[in-house]
């Protein structure tokens, strides 16, 4: 699935988080490596130095990097361009090109067909105008 | 006006340091080599006699790849350049390594290394003898991982 491969280093990892384990150094120097190489022409010892890594917070900051580089951002914030990205992503449509008038139809009839969630269940700013909006008929 | 740093207070945990005094008076550290590891790619032959590569973590002790390089400038400042050179060479490694070891900017270390002439001898003797410490911390065991390609 990857470019470049690290499809069982995603597994591993994955499985690790959910059972709560720590990531072994070790697989996260691997795979830093990995990303490394496919992105900058380095000889091994290069590489060497970049990912040599003291144990304790240094360590873990390049765990993070990793994981984030793997996973995505933890803390993310959605927005109408992502909601809308990731609606024609899922629906195959990413590499259409689709003019900006016909967007909203596009996006109607995947909403209506089920083949994608509406904004309010995915964009942070509805959420929170939600949020918002339930606590103010409370009080 | 702000207060001048306090070397108790900006000390770095975990961080193995020398004694030194500086322009306050006060004695600082200088950061010594601390564990690392370090990958290192190890080809094999699996069961079918396949080519593997693998990375190895290889434990030791050093300075991390910043303070490497300021060590390595005032090498070559000191094999290729004049006294000016050098001399910023060396307060540029100071300053590092003083900040390695407290939690303190560029400008308060700049102001710590404000020496006079005759402590000056004093300091470039302590940092040569840090930087040139060859025996590393009991370091932890190898550790072994496979990896694709």
């Amino acid at each position: 699935m990857t470019v470049p491969a690290v499809d069982p280093d995603l597994d591993r990892f994955y499985e690790l988080i959910l059972l709560g384990e720590d990531l072994p150094l070790v697989d996260v120097v691997g795979v830093a490596r990995t990303l490394l190489l496919a992105n900058y022409d380095l000889e091994e010892h290069e590489v060497a130095e970049l990912l040599e890594v003291e144990p304790g917070p240094e360590a873990e900051t390049l765990a993070g990097v990793v994981l984030e580089s793997l996973f995505g951002p933890d803390q993310k914030v959605r927005g109408y361009v992502d909601w809308v990205r990731a609606s024609l992503l899922a629906n195959g449509l990413a590499f259409t090109s689709i003019p900006a008038s016909e967007l909203g139809d596009v996006l109607a009839i995947l909403i209506a067909t089920n083949r994608t969630v509406p904004p309010a269940q995915f964009v942070d700013a509805c959420r929170a105008a939600r949020e918002r909006e339930t606590l103010e008929r409370l009080v | 006006m702000t207060t001048p740093p306090c070397p108790e207070r900006t000390r770095r945990e975990g961080v193995e340091a020398a004694p030194v005094r500086l322009a306050d008076g006060r004695a600082w550290g200088l950061a010594l080599p601390s564990p690392r590891w370090r990958p290192e790619v190890v080809q094999g032959i699996d069961a079918l006699g396949r080519p593997t590569l693998s990375i190895q973590l290889v434990p030791g002790a050093a300075y991390s790849l910043e303070i490497r390089r300021h060590i390595a400038e005032l090498r070559s400042a000191c094999d290729r350049e004049g006294p000016r050179r050098r001399y910023e060479a060396f307060l540029d490694l100071a300053s590092v390594l003083i900040r390695r070891a407290h939690g303190i900017d560029r400008s308060q270390a700049a102001a710590l290394l404000e020496l006079e002439d005759e402590e000056l001898p004093g300091l470039v003797e302590t940092v040569l003898t840090v930087i040139s410490i060859a025996s590393p911390p009991d370091p932890p065991a190898s550790r072994k991982g496979e990896v694709d390609g």
